[in-house]
């Protein structure tokens, strides 16, 4: 029997704070029609403002929403509401076989699971013009160094005339950098330029922080003409960092590393006109940490079954890598609720060294997973930082804006956290309080 | 200047018009001689990359001088057991906000404290945030007395620039704050602002006398018992109920003389002394609701919310209801010589139960009597009565006896299904730690339950398979420490061989659940 998902869990699966009251609002025994459950689905028929009610249903190994309603929300306030009335009052669902609409869409899941399951056979019985894709490959990696020689002219440029004129630059300057870099196919380099362009603008220190950058800009590029003869997994994360994608089927038709896997922290950014979804996982007998990338563009909802502070069997596929974090979900069983015990680092000062050690190996890493087994949260002239028992402290980001919750949470003793190291400052996601497990995500407005 | 300051200064004032130094000792200095040769923006830029990775990596964190945080002892208080904190989780979402208040009441009511995310929400929650200073444990005030936007929560002097007529909330929080410090004072205040004050304002305002009510209080109550507003004429008389020997319960008791005669047994007839005739309560019903009875807090109407419950109830009977639910239960023991469970009994299957039960529920969690409490357990757990919530006078209960109760409940050998729900109800909402005797006995019908064939074959959600979730549950949650891993022991072959069930993979997840927290 599938596992149902406590109120707060399943609340934490809604889009957004809408989706969440209206969804509320209909997990009362009066606005379905009818409804049912067996051993892993639920259904139900909710009358809306259609002349037929929708038909809403869960599979709840997953779970997974499916409802006839035109909302484009996922899951929608029919599908939420139906779990929620679950998880409250399962009494009110009469047990059974599904009906067939029901059936119909588990029977599909089911075979979809089994194709994703041959997914890779099948992608290499497909037939593929080898010399087409040659040359493609070719024309797109002249097209990339070509853009790259003209970066680096950009660069010497830059720094001949000093970054005193580079902040009386308006935006366009960087801006038509990073569009030529991804005319030239390379919207990674892209990417890296974007950054930069807010550094000027940013207050002190900043000449440090954009030479910082530029450094490693260069480093990239040096590298990169010589990939061919650095070992392999450099050349994936050089590759990888240029803008070239690695095909998803192919690395999921690889071997994954299966784990019960705690998931820690989530946090969504906007990176150009995206939406960036960051999910932290932590295997909890290999020891890895693993990060789930997501994106949704506009108004589309980032679909995640990810729901930190809970324990999930899964086989997780790393891209490949000097230092891999990034990974995919290969297959996953139902999350299940329980606080994740991880093993963190005793002191700031080990943090320091494995993020050290990380760097060695992939030096643009961006943010590093910290766990840290007990510090204190403090205000130190209005900043917020966490300190240890020997002195060492991590500054908090400026975007974390739970500070007081995380001293709610302390009441002046020390706590374990869990957060995002970005070199500079520790963004905190979640914190471990008697025996129990916070995620400290704040929502997204 | 090291070599990062230089090549910072450099890239400032750009290479054609500084050229860069890479001196530099040490490894470093190896690594950056490797550069030379270069043009100076390529020796810049590479520099850059080698330096600013060199720095990161050798790197030790900043430390901090200050001194470690004072910090806040132990909450006396047990914690919020897990069902009510996903309860408040909801409710601080928006939704049924309104419960909030009666949910804060019956928290402290049960001894437990806030759950620690949940302090900053109350600390922010507006209108509600004097109900949130009212009960302030000590993890609140040590948390308060970090931001001096919480004066109110910390006793701490108001501060000056609050002005009289400033915004809603300060003048909540100086209210609190003047009532903990002068409670006259608090009163004048009150009614200094009373006229410009709007029905809502004057709604919490009114509501913050509760703190350290007196008698003294009462003439400013009774003036508010003739607002022009409903909603605060019934804030007042609910706080008159709650102030002991005040006219509003003498004119209630008046009220009620007429209606109720109740004769006691006695001898049936002189001759034969040992029969008696039974004692019986008879009630006239009010024949109005008038004025002066709805400026005490008399509804007219049965609330909408109540009417299914309370069907059997007419309005007359209503009025009779409330009328009693304004007096002491403990006056009605001494006035007719008999105990709250000989009263019970005296009006079970009378035409007027449901008011009396009620009426009585009522008035037992309005002035929180523990002995009435325990005669109106049974029923109340029972679900018999519709108003009135068990958890409230499960707080009223000596925790002694609550343990026996529970106990009795998990040693009831009955097979009859009508006991269990009320017994997985205590497990789930028992307001403290298990002692060792309960957790004893709760391992014992563990272990049954663990020995029958028949628990297995019954889902989570019903039975003796509810009943095994609930223990397993909670008893890592709620037993002394150190029966925990003798628990673990004893689950282990158990978990090794679960009886094949449709529910046995769920059932094996529980177990794994229940042995990682152990």
């Amino acid at each position: 029997m599938a596992t149902i998902l406590s109120i707060e869990q399943i609340l934490a699966l809604a889009p957004d704070t809408g989706a969440a009251k209206a969804g509320q609002g209909l997990a009362s025994k009066g606005k379905w029609v009818t409804l049912g459950r067996s051993e892993t689905a639920a259904w139900g028929e909710c009358s809306g403002s259609a002349s037929t009610p929708y038909q809403t249903q869960i599979d709840l190994n997953g779970p997974s929403f499916k409802c006839s309603c035109p909302s484009r929300k996922f899951p929608c306030k029919h599908g939420l509401g139906l779990y929620l009335l679950l998880a409250n009052q399962s009494g009110v669902f009469s047990q059974g076989e599904p009906p067939e609409w029901v059936a119909n869409w588990l029977a599909g899941r089911a075979k979809r699971e089994d194709k994703n399951a041959t997914a890779a056979e099948t992608a290499e019985a497909k037939p593929v013009d080898e010399k087409a894709q040659a040359k493609r490959i070719a024309k797109r990696e002249e097209n990339v160094s070509r853009g790259l020689e003209e970066l680096d002219r950009w660069l010497c440029d830059l720094v001949r005339g000093g970054l005193g004129a580079a902040q009386a630059q308006p935006h366009s300057f960087w801006e038509n950098t990073a569009k030529r870099m991804v005319d030239a196919q390379a919207s990674g380099v892209a990417r890296l330029i974007r950054q930069m362009a807010d550094i000027p603008s940013s207050g002190e220190g900043w000449q440090e922080r954009l030479l910082e950058r530029l450094g490693k800009l260069h480093l990239l590029l040096e590298r990169y003409k010589r990939i061919e003869a650095l070992p392999e997994p450099v050349q994936a994360d050089l590759r990888a960092l240029i803008g070239f994608t690695q095909s998803q089927e192919e690395l999921l038709a690889g071997e994954g590393v299966a784990d019960r896997w705690a998931v820690l922290g989530q946090r969504v950014e906007r990176e150009d006109r995206l939406r960036v979804q960051r999910t932290w996982l932590w295997g909890t007998t290999t020891g890895r940490s693993a990060l789930i990338l997501q994106y949704a563009a506009g108004k589309e909802v980032i679909q995640s079954l990810l729901i930190p502070g809970t324990l999930l069997d899964a086989e997780i596929v790393f891209y490949p890598g000097a230092c891999p974090l990034r990974a995919l979900v290969k297959s996953q069983q139902t999350p299940e609720s329980a606080p994740p015990a991880i093993s963190p680092y005793a002191t700031i000062a080990e943090a320091y060294k494995a993020y050290a050690g990380a760097l060695t190996k992939y030096p643009w890493l961006e943010q590093f997973p910290l766990a840290l087994a007990a510090v204190y949260p403090l205000q130190r002239d209005g900043r917020w930082i966490v300190r240890d028992e020997a002195g060492h402290l991590l500054p908090l980001s400026l975007d974390f804006k739970l500070q007081w919750e995380l001293l709610a949470f302390s009441g002046g003793h020390p706590v374990s956290l869990f957060g995002e190291w970005d070199g500079d400052h520790l963004l905190p996601l979640g914190v471990w309080t008697k025996e129990r497990f916070v995620p400290l995500t704040a929502v997204e407005d | 200047m090291d070599v990062w300051e230089r090549l910072v200064a450099t890239t400032m004032l750009g290479t054609e018009r500084q050229p860069v130094d890479l001196a530099a000792d040490g490894p470093l200095g190896a690594v950056l001689a490797k550069l030379e040769g270069l043009d100076e923006e390529h020796k810049l830029l590479g520099a850059a990359a080698a330096v600013s990775l060199y720095r990161r990596v050798g790197s030790s964190p900043a430390t901090d001088a200050g001194e470690l945080p004072d910090p806040v002892q132990e909450e006396p208080l047990h914690p919020c057991p897990p069902r009510a904190r996903e309860q408040l989780a909801v409710m601080l979402t928006g939704q049924q906000n309104e419960l909030l208040p009666e949910w804060l009441d019956l928290l402290a009511q049960s001894g437990a404290s806030l759950p620690e995310e949940a302090l900053l929400a109350m600390l922010n929650l507006g209108n509600l945030r004097p109900v949130a200073a009212a009960m302030a444990g000590a993890w609140m005030q040590w948390l308060a007395r970090k931001n001096p936007d919480w004066f109110f929560i910390t006793n701490a002097d108001v501060p000056d620039d609050i002005a009289w007529e400033s915004a809603i909330l300060k003048r909540i929080a100086l209210l609190i704050a003047l009532r903990r410090q002068d409670r006259a004072q608090a009163r004048t205040f009150l009614a200094d602002v009373w006229d410009t004050t709007d029905v809502v304002m004057r709604e919490i305002l009114l509501a913050m006398l509760a703190i350290g009510m007196r008698k003294d209080d009462e003439p400013f109550l009774e003036s508010a018992l003739d607002d022009k507003w409903k909603e605060v004429r019934s804030t007042a008389a609910d706080l008159l109920a709650r102030l002991p020997h005040s006219h509003l319960i003498q004119r209630m008791r008046e009220r009620l003389e007429p209606l109720l005669a109740y004769t006691p047994a006695q001898p049936a007839c002189p001759s034969s002394p040992s029969i008696m005739s039974q004692a019986c309560l008879n009630v006239t019903l009010p024949m109005a609701c008038d004025k002066s009875m709805q400026r005490d807090g008399i509804q007219v109407k049965v609330p909408a919310n109540l009417k299914h419950h309370l069907r059997n109830t007419g309005q007359k009977a209503w009025w009779l209801l409330q009328m009693v639910s304004y007096i002491p239960p403990g006056e009605w023991c001494a006035r007719w010589g008999q105990s709250p469970d000989e009263l019970i009994k005296l009006v079970h299957g009378h035409e007027w139960q449901d008011v009396f039960q009620n009426g009585w529920v009522q008035a037992t969690m309005r002035f929180r009597d523990q002995e009435w409490a325990r005669a109106l357990w049974p029923l109340v757990l029972a679900r018999q009565t519709a108003l009135g919530s068990w958890t409230a006078l499960m707080a009223l209960l000596p925790p002694a006896e609550l343990e026996e109760m529970t106990i009795k409940a998990l040693q009831g050998r009955q097979e009859n299904q009508d006991v269990l729900p009320p017994l997985l109800d205590l497990l789930r909402f028992y307001p403290c730690p298990w002692s060792r005797q309960l957790a004893f006995v709760v391992r014992k019908r563990l272990q049954e339950l663990l020995a029958s064939p028949d628990t297995f074959k019954e889902n989570n959600r019903s039975g003796n398979g509810e009943l095994l979730d609930v223990c397993l549950y909670y008893f890592p949650i709620c037993a002394p420490v150190e029966l925990l891993h003798e628990m673990a022991t004893m689950l282990q072959p158990a978990e090794q061989q679960i009886p094949e069930s449709p529910y046995q993979e769920y059932r094996s997840k529980m177990f794994k659940k229940t042995t990682s927290r152990l």
